[in-house]
């Protein structure tokens, strides 16, 4: 909300007073590669995941693209109790590390940190930190746009706010994540007949912008119309979505935020000075050697919706979106392409 | 204590030896064309090598032996006049001069007389004409006071467009910025384009950067100190400009009698006619500026002056269907200067600064508004006695009361889920008292003395969080608050200011000054971006935040060349800063009520050499300098994770060690004059990356090393010719033209340069070249 503030007032006006942006080459530096932390904890159960990567140098993404870290040992704690969980590697996924103890589940108010021991012997800890308590989410609406900030891509969308109710007494911080499944077109495979077959099916679709809000200037007050998710419309066909809303603790809301800043950075002398942005884990002997990444203790709601998608003419929707009807088996040229739709979705 | 007995010491010294058969010679010097009284002009007595300067009403007091004497009137933008005197009594000489007209057209700076810099004690001091300013070029045909100071050695900014200004490595909040003795809490219109003053309304422009007299205080790096014109007690004038992005009028006359005078002036800024010419932009988008001065001068006699002062500043920039911005600043001062006997003249002032900025936001179920401001209340009193023309003592006390909020935020519409939030007031309060003296031993050895005595409190009501020991302070680990009552005392800060100022002269063409400078600052810019911007805001000392001491060293040489045609000087500089306040990694500032877990304590150091030529005469003047400096931080904390670059010395965001300016000017004739001004800075430090990771399948860059890059180096050459109406020295009606052209090459100078999607961007402002017209007029 306040991000308005940050927001380089003056980005405009710098342009039109005959400013100009330019492409330029910069001497860039190399530094010693930094490791990399992506794990979560939440209330819905597990397999819980951390994956360790380092960090390369800059604008060299073959540097860091095969970092992952292998044979490390990765413990998740439960440190208001004694109970602890092994994540053992996932094979198919170098860096991936993944809990098998379906029993270990997280409990909300409980206190949990992760522990890595890299193969060279140095130990990563988290700071211990309490798992805030699910927010349930109240309602999901779609609303179709013909604006999509994606470049090549769909200029066609549904968009879904979320509408909550925020907790009263306590500090929040939200997180929203969300994935739809959207019918999709192909070519298909032509038979001997002539016809073609396998020309549409269903296909996951994710977002990974990080979206996230704190209830400081708003604690008590109902959350709405938030944005969270905007699902690609290419032809017509029913939206499945799904969203999770994250309590986050407040380390990790700030985490996200720097995040973002870093993220959205556009030049002015008005951004704030650029720093790294570092989470919550740390070398155990040494606490100057920070990791970077986070290791999430959230707690978790979701909600799903089902949008129609019956109210758009599919013969328009086909002259703007003709291009990505690409050639192929559906199944196989989109992701996890399947014929039928998910069912029973809204768990009715 | 020992202090104060040398003090003693050292007047009662200067009294012994007087010669008994001496009388006063004082007076008024005013504009021969407006009746203005003029300040700051030079009266010298020949035969003596002594001399005087004239305060705010422009009154002068000499006590001279008895005999025959040639004294000379020097004011910046005057012809000089010399009067021969018999002083056989007690005397009063009274002095016009009339303006100058091409002379004195030099670019910007004059010393007072042609030698005042190397016979006078000061050192680091810039005067500006502000007559000539209109003709030297500018962006956009703005006469800008601030613009023009960074033409000056040691003097410099984080960009073009930033607010503020950097002086001798020094942070913008760093500069004491007075109108009329009120202190200006943000120069800038357009978010830094352009200042705020109103360059008709402005009389008199002088920067301290070195030693400050000790009646100032406060800040650490400077003080620009700047008056408003008086209204005239003979005719009415009127006079103006109009430019490409605003114009200004100034009308000063006699309103009763010629008692009583009035000034008044106005700017208005027409940015969005700018705006509408790229609606594929900014459709909708809303700039608009102005600001006022006023000034109404009762003058009942010559010993008597009451001027009562107000200025007002308003700024807004709205986005379409988004935020809007607004900030405004207003000063009122109402000062009385009274000359009590010949040699003792006072000051009384009360004045009220005030700064404020709202944000408002019309995002449903958001809609908010903001608000943060700053009052200052000020009361002064200071003497000045001259009892001999080797002695001038200065003494005085001031009270200040400052009330700021730092921030309000308001829900705007009924359905908004925006709650009500308000940062706690910060109330504090400051008692100042100072003496300086200014002996001239003898024509060789002037020696200027101050002492200035501070003493600040932090006032209720008031919540000090405590934290837990031994952890980085954060919102999680505090143990415990506690509250402080209306005007309880929280946290007393204060200490003396030693203030030293030396000048031995070697020969009549050259001299050495050397000076000391201790000086605290209460008042904090709250401010984690590159620039300052107007949603910024000041935070006073309080038990987690100690105030900013700065203790500067500074020698100088200054010599004159072929009869003061030639002016040179070398000055060398050490400023050693603690306590500055510095941010932690992504620190959140606005709106946070716990905003010491946010901040952290930092040294600075500053050093330079800074060397300038001065032509002053001739059809040719101009000036060369140049300025090799540093300005560098080190974090301080308890706790090695908190450091920024581990703690160590790292440079300021205007730290630039290499800055030179060429001006020059070259009267062509017929009322017609070439302007040009060269400029060159080394870029100023930026953080680059350093690597880069995925988190979130988000490929992210890493900046690990704060401000180890810089920016390429910065330079322009800016032209400009200028037409002057005026045929005689008295012609009253006039009209001057200035035709400049900034960023004479088109030079794209780095404005900053930043990382999108891994490709680097440089951001150039003002890029091109910029032509303008302005149209400057007296009636």
């Amino acid at each position: 909300m306040l991000k308005a503030l940050q927001k380089p007032l003056l980005f405009l006006l710098v342009a039109y007073l005959t400013g100009c942006v330019e492409e330029i080459r910069v001497p860039i530096r190399s530094t010693e590669p930094q490791l990399v932390v992506e794990g979560r904890i939440t209330s819905a159960g597990g397999p819980y995941t951390v994956r360790l990567s380092r960090s390369g140098n800059y604008n060299a993404p073959d540097s860091y693209k095969g970092s992952a870290v292998t044979g490390a040992k990765v413990q998740i704690f439960e440190t208001t109790t004694d109970r602890r969980v092994d994540l053992l590697p996932v094979d198919e996924q170098p860096g991936l590390y993944q809990s098998q103890d379906s029993t270990f589940v997280a409990r909300a108010g409980q206190s949990y940190e992760v522990r890595i021991e890299l193969p060279e012997g140095k130990v990563f800890v988290s700071e211990p930190e309490t798992m805030p308590k699910a927010v349930p989410v109240q309602n999901l609406t779609a609303r179709f746009t013909t604006n999509t900030g994606r470049v090549s891509d769909t200029p066609f969308g549904y968009e879904i706010f979320l509408d909550t109710q925020d907790q009263p007494d306590q500090s929040n911080y939200y997180r929203w994540t969300a994935h739809s499944v959207i019918r999709r077109e192909s070519i298909g495979l032509r038979d001997f007949g002539g016809f073609f077959h396998k020309k549409f099916c269903w296909t996951p679709v994710f977002d990974n912008d990080i979206l996230i809000y704190a209830d400081t200037y708003s604690n008590g007050q109902p959350i709405r119309e938030q944005y969270v998710y905007q699902s690609p419309v290419y032809i017509v066909g029913k939206h499945f979505v799904e969203v999770q809303q994250y309590s986050l603790t407040r380390e990790a809301y700030q985490y996200w935020r720097k995040f973002n800043e870093q993220r959205q950075r556009i030049g002015t002398i008005f951004d704030p000075i650029p720093s790294p942005v570092y989470g919550n884990v740390y070398n155990a002997a040494n606490p100057t050697e920070r990791a970077l990444g986070l290791f999430e203790v959230a707690g978790v709601s979701q909600k799903r919706l089902v949008v129609p998608g019956d109210t758009l003419s599919d013969a328009y929707l086909k002259i703007q979106t003709f291009r990505y009807v690409i050639p192929g088996d559906c199944r196989l040229v989109f992701y996890q392409g399947n014929e039928m739709p998910p069912q029973n979705w809204l768990g009715q | 204590m020992k202090t104060k007995l040398l003090f003693t010491f050292i007047f009662v010294l200067g009294l012994m030896g007087e010669s008994w058969a001496r009388a006063i010679l004082s007076g008024t010097v005013r504009d021969a064309t407006t009746k203005a009284p003029l300040s700051g002009v030079t009266v010298y007595v020949l035969e003596l090598q002594k001399g005087a300067t004239t305060d705010e009403s422009g009154r002068y007091s000499l006590t001279l032996p008895l005999g025959s004497y040639t004294i000379r009137f020097t004011g910046i933008g005057h012809y000089k006049v010399n009067r021969a005197i018999r002083l056989m009594d007690d005397m009063t000489l009274d002095v016009e001069l009339l303006p100058a007209i091409t002379e004195l057209d030099e670019l910007e700076v004059k010393g007072q007389k042609d030698d005042a810099n190397v016979q006078s004690s000061d050192m680091g001091i810039v005067r500006l004409n502000v007559a000539t300013l209109k003709k030297i070029p500018v962006v956009f045909g703005e006469t800008d006071i601030v613009r023009s100071l960074m033409m000056q050695p040691g003097i410099s900014s984080v960009g073009e467009g930033a607010g503020g200004f950097n002086v001798r490595g020094g942070r913008v909040d760093q500069n004491l910025v007075l109108l009329d003795g009120a202190p200006l809490f943000n120069t800038s219109h357009l978010l830094g384009f352009f200042s705020n003053l109103n360059p008709d309304a402005i009389q008199d422009v002088t920067l301290y950067k070195g030693t400050l007299p000790a009646r100032y205080g406060g800040r650490l790096s400077s003080a620009l100190v700047m008056n408003t014109r008086s209204g005239s007690s003979d005719r009415w004038n009127i006079r103006g400009g109009v430019g490409t992005i605003s114009s200004r009028l100034v009308v000063d006359g006699p309103v009763l009698g010629n008692k009583l005078t009035l000034m008044a002036g106005g700017r208005l800024a027409y940015p969005n006619l700018i705006i509408g010419l790229f609606p594929d932009l900014f459709e909708g988008s809303k700039a608009s500026f102005s600001d006022l001065n006023g000034k109404l001068t009762y003058q009942p006699n010559d010993r008597h002056r009451v001027a009562l002062s107000a200025y007002h500043s308003a700024d807004r920039f709205k986005f379409p269907a988004d935020t809007t911005y607004s900030w405004k600043s207003g000063t009122a001062t109402l000062r009385w200067n009274a000359l009590l006997s010949p040699t003792l003249s006072s000051e009384v002032s009360l004045l009220q600064s005030t700064y404020e900025f709202n944000v408002g936001s019309p995002k449903p179920f958001y809609e908010f508004s903001l608000r943060s401001h700053i009052r200052q209340r000020e009361a002064n009193t200071g003497f000045t006695f001259t009892p001999h023309t080797s002695h001038r003592i200065e003494a005085g006390a001031g009270f200040i009361h400052y009330q700021l909020q730092p921030g309000q935020l308001r829900p705007a519409a009924a359905e908004s889920s925006i709650r009500p939030l308000s940062i706690e007031t910060e109330l504090g309060q400051k008692l100042s008292a100072y003496i300086q003296e200014e002996w001239t031993l003898n024509k060789a050895v002037t020696l200027t003395a101050g002492l200035r005595y501070v003493s600040f409190h932090t006032l209720g009501p008031y919540t000090r969080y405590l934290y837990e020991a031994g952890a980085p302070s954060s919102p999680e680990t505090i143990t415990d608050s506690i509250s402080y009552g209306r005007g309880e005392r929280v946290q007393q800060y204060g200490g003396w200011e030693p203030r030293l100022a030396l000048r031995i002269g070697l020969g009549p063409q050259q001299s050495v000054k050397l000076s000391y400078n201790r000086s605290r600052q209460f008042l904090h810019l709250i401010s984690n971006t590159t620039a300052i911007s107007p949603v910024d805001f000041w935070k006073l000392s309080d038990p987690f935040v100690p105030p900013q001491v700065a203790d500067q060293y500074s020698i100088g040489l200054f010599r004159n060349w072929k009869d003061n045609m030639f002016e040179t000087s070398v000055e060398a500089y050490y400023k050693d800063i603690t306590n500055l306040v510095e941010y932690r990694n992504g620190a959140e500032l606005l709106l946070n009520p716990y905003l010491e877990t946010a901040l952290l304590s930092a040294l600075g150091k500053a050093y330079g050499l800074e060397l300038a030529v001065n032509k002053t005469k001739g059809r040719l003047t101009g000036t060369f300098n140049y300025t090799y400096s540093r300005s560098l931080l080190a974090t301080r904390t308890a706790f090695a994770s908190e450091a920024i670059n581990r703690g160590e010395w790292y440079p300021t965001l205007f730290d630039r060690p290499h800055m030179a300016n060429l001006t020059g000017s070259y009267q062509l004739g017929k009322g017609w004059t070439y302007s040009a001004n060269f400029t060159y800075t080394t870029g100023r430090p930026n953080t680059y990356p350093d690597g880069q990771y995925i988190v979130n399948g988000i490929p992210m860059i890493n900046y690990s090393q704060r401000n180890r890059d810089r920016l390429p180096d910065y330079h322009r050459l800016d032209m400009s010719f200028s037409y002057d109406s005026r045929r005689t020295r008295q012609q009253t009606r006039y009209s001057i033209w200035a035709f400049s052209v900034y960023n004479f090459y088109g030079r794209r100078n780095p404005y900053s340069i930043y990382f999108q999607n891994f490709r680097s961007y440089q951001l150039s402002v003002f890029g091109s070249i910029i032509p303008s017209v302005t149209w400057n007029f007296h009636y």
